[in-house]
Order: C-alpha cells, then structure tokens, then sequence
C-alpha cells in the first residue's frame, strides 16, 4: 500500500488526529515530508470556512484494489495488526470461567 | 473483583475491575457502562433514526455533518477495512439487510444482495460547519456494528485504566484487559467436543467471531463482501488474541469470511488465533493444541 493516495490535508485538526489515531498522524507526517505544497495561510483559511472541495478532504482511503492473498501488502506498516504482547501466555490461571471473562461469538 | 453487566444489543456486555468489593465503585461502574452503551448507539446505530449513522446512511453520496465521536467509531472500521484489505468493510449496511438480519432483529424487510466489494474506498471524512463531515458512495449504508463492540471494549478499558483500574471490559465476547498482572479470560468456540481455553491477558485483547449465534433461516450476520451475501465458511467460530479488542475482532471476522483460506492468512499476520468446527480445529502463532472437552 506504500502507493496509497491517502490523503491527510494540511487541514486536519488535532480533533481529528486524536479520532483517527496516531497512524494518521504518522500519514500526516509521511504527506509532510513528500513536501505537499500547501502554504500554512491557506491550510489556516481553509480551517475556518466549511469544505469546498476534495483540497479539504481529510480522509481517502487507498484506492488499490483490494487482493487477500497479495502477501507484499500485508507487510505494509500503517495497516498491519499487533499482536499481542509477549506477556500473553496460553497456560491459562486460576480463575474461574465466567461470562464476564469469556469470549464467544454472540 | 466488582462486575456491571448490562443486557444489550442481543448480547450481555462486561465490566470488570480489581476491587474490594463497594457499591459505590459498583454502582459508577454500572453507570459508566450504560452511558458509553447510549451515546454508542446515540452514534452509530442503524436501528434508531435520531442517531448519526442513521443521517449519513440517509444521504448516501453527500457530504452529512456528523460529531467527532462518530468521526472515531468510523475511523475504527475503516482501521478494520484497510487491516483486513475490505474484508471487514463498514458500507455493508445494505448487505447484512439484504441477507436478513433486520427481520431477524425484528427491524425491517430485506433488499436485494449484491456485490459490495471495495465500497469502503469511497468513504470521505473531512472538516465540516461544526465538526465533521463524512460521506459514503451512492448505493451504499454504513453498519458500524462489526467493530463498534470491539472499538467499546478498548475505549472503556483504557478509561479505566487511567482512573487507576486494572480492568476487563467483555462488550459481548470482544474482550480487553488492562492490568498490572495476568488477568485470565477464556476463548469459548462455541463447538461440541472443543474445550474453551484459558488464557492470561496483562494488556491486551480476545475476540470471537462466528455463525452460531445472530443465525437466521438461510443466512448469519457475517456478509462477505465478494458476494454481498452471509459467508459461506467452513468454521463455527473463529478467536483471535491481538493487542487491542479492534485488531482481534477485524482478524476474526476476516478469518471466518476467508473459510479455508483463514488460517494462512492468519499466519501471515503473525497473529495466534483458532479456528473451530465441529471435528476441525486449526492453530495458529502461539495458540497451544488443547485436549477435547
């Protein structure tokens, strides 16, 4: 997905970085430094009057296709998952099983 | 350990603190719960026509304003769409209608399946007037309900752990643990013949995803977007341990909609995970071979 035309303006406010999370953060600043030429008047200006056009648009998705079995983008960072932390053990404790601490598909 | 629980959106949701025991902490967390339940469903609920989802999904190839708080639950799934390139794919409102799940829930009549295959693209988010403003494709209506349980499950969690709590939030079997030491929760595929196992969580998270429960006479609640229509796959339950409730749940649902093909991607997403069928079982990443019940 490094080809991904996601685009992430200039105008996003911090509202939005904190919704959409520190990935778009990380894509604000990869638009950054491909030097997306947008002067900081008119990133201001553009933050006080409603959209107008596709210049304010804060979210697009990537626009590849989408293929499950492409192995070469699952190694795309910006959209992989994390697994979970080496403290997680499948030896199992002591607790009893409860609906409180049970996962099943409901 | 002090618990609220809470009977919801057909499931019962969770919230589990290490606590002496008080009515007071009880009680907080009980409310706590129930709000983060109505402004979700305020937010993103397809079955009320006063919430945000249901202006956007009554527009379809306009610009809605919406709030920020919907602009984050979108963002989540569509966090889901690009993880699992589309699998999980927020613009299948019409779908999941169209293979039945309203007149299961008691909601609305069907409409025509179709295939919804890359939709999710045409999602835009950008400032608006007040807040936000979010557009979906022609055709299209937003069900946010795959990753919203999931999406709770975090948001709680990490609001009670930073009020001090070691937490377990279960939002109906997407399930985030926040603690200092192992908290244990149990993967329950749902199978005959197939132990549910235990597992220690200090941080971080389980989901289940399957076809055994929200079923209804020729289809289940999983649509798969190639065809529009419910998956057809060869497993009753798919769960996943990641390091958030979101990821777990994305993973899951995708590993049911690929079938056969699950497992492999799975693996390829270094993620431990088991897929359940009656007679079948399959492990990935660290996930241990287990007797039968």
């Amino acid at each position: 997905m490094s080809n991904a035309p996601r685009i992430i303006a200039v105008t996003a406010s911090a509202a939005l970085l904190a919704a959409t999370g520190a990935g778009a953060a990380v894509l604000a600043l990869d638009l950054a430094q491909e030097s997306i030429q947008m002067s900081q008047d008119s990133a201001a200006a553009a933050d006080l009057q409603a959209p107008q056009d596709e210049r304010t648009t804060v979210y697009r998705a990537p626009q590849n296709d989408d293929d499950w079995d492409d192995e070469g983008d699952d190694e795309d960072s910006s959209s992989q998952f994390t697994p979970a932390p080496p403290t997680t053990t499948f030896q199992g404790g002591k607790a009893t099983k409860t609906p409180a601490n049970t996962s099943k598909s409901s | 350990m002090i618990t609220a629980q809470m009977h919801t959106w057909k499931t019962t949701l969770s919230l589990t603190v290490r606590a002496e025991p008080d009515s007071r902490t009880r009680r907080a967390l009980a409310n706590l719960l129930h709000a983060e339940v109505e402004r979700l469903d305020r937010l993103a609920s397809r079955f009320r026509d006063d919430s945000e989802l249901s202006q956007v999904n009554a527009h379809p190839g306009e610009w809605v304003e919406v709030s920020w708080d919907f602009v984050a639950v979108l963002a989540a799934s569509l966090r889901a769409a690009e993880q699992t390139r589309g699998l999980v794919d927020p613009t299948l409102g019409r779908a999941i209608k169209a293979a039945g799940y309203d007149a299961w829930a008691g909601q609305e009549t069907p409409t025509t399946p179709a295939d919804h295959r890359g939709k999710w693209r045409g999602v835009g988010i950008r400032p608006g007037r007040g807040q936000a403003q979010v557009l979906i494709p022609r055709g299209t209506a937003l069900d946010l309900g795959s990753v919203a349980k999931a999406w709770l499950a975090d948001r709680l969690a990490l609001a009670l752990h930073r009020s001090g709590f070691e937490v377990c939030a279960n939002m109906g079997g997407d399930l985030r643990v926040i603690a200092t030491t192992p908290w244990t929760v149990w993967a329950d595929p749902d199978v005959p013949g197939i132990a549910a196992r235990p597992i220690d969580l200090v941080d971080g998270a389980l989901a289940t995803s399957g076809v055994g429960k929200r079923t209804w006479t020729g289809g289940h609640h999983i649509i798969d977007p190639r065809t529009g229509r419910s998956a057809r796959t060869s497993w009753t339950s798919v769960s996943v341990v990641a390091a958030t409730a979101a990821d777990a749940n994305a993973a899951a649902t995708a590993g049911v909609i690929l079938a056969g093909d699950g497992p492999a991607w799975m693996r390829r997403h270094g993620l431990d995970a088991v897929f359940a069928a009656p007679g079948n079982v399959t492990r990935t990443g660290r996930w241990p071979a287990e007797e039968a019940a």
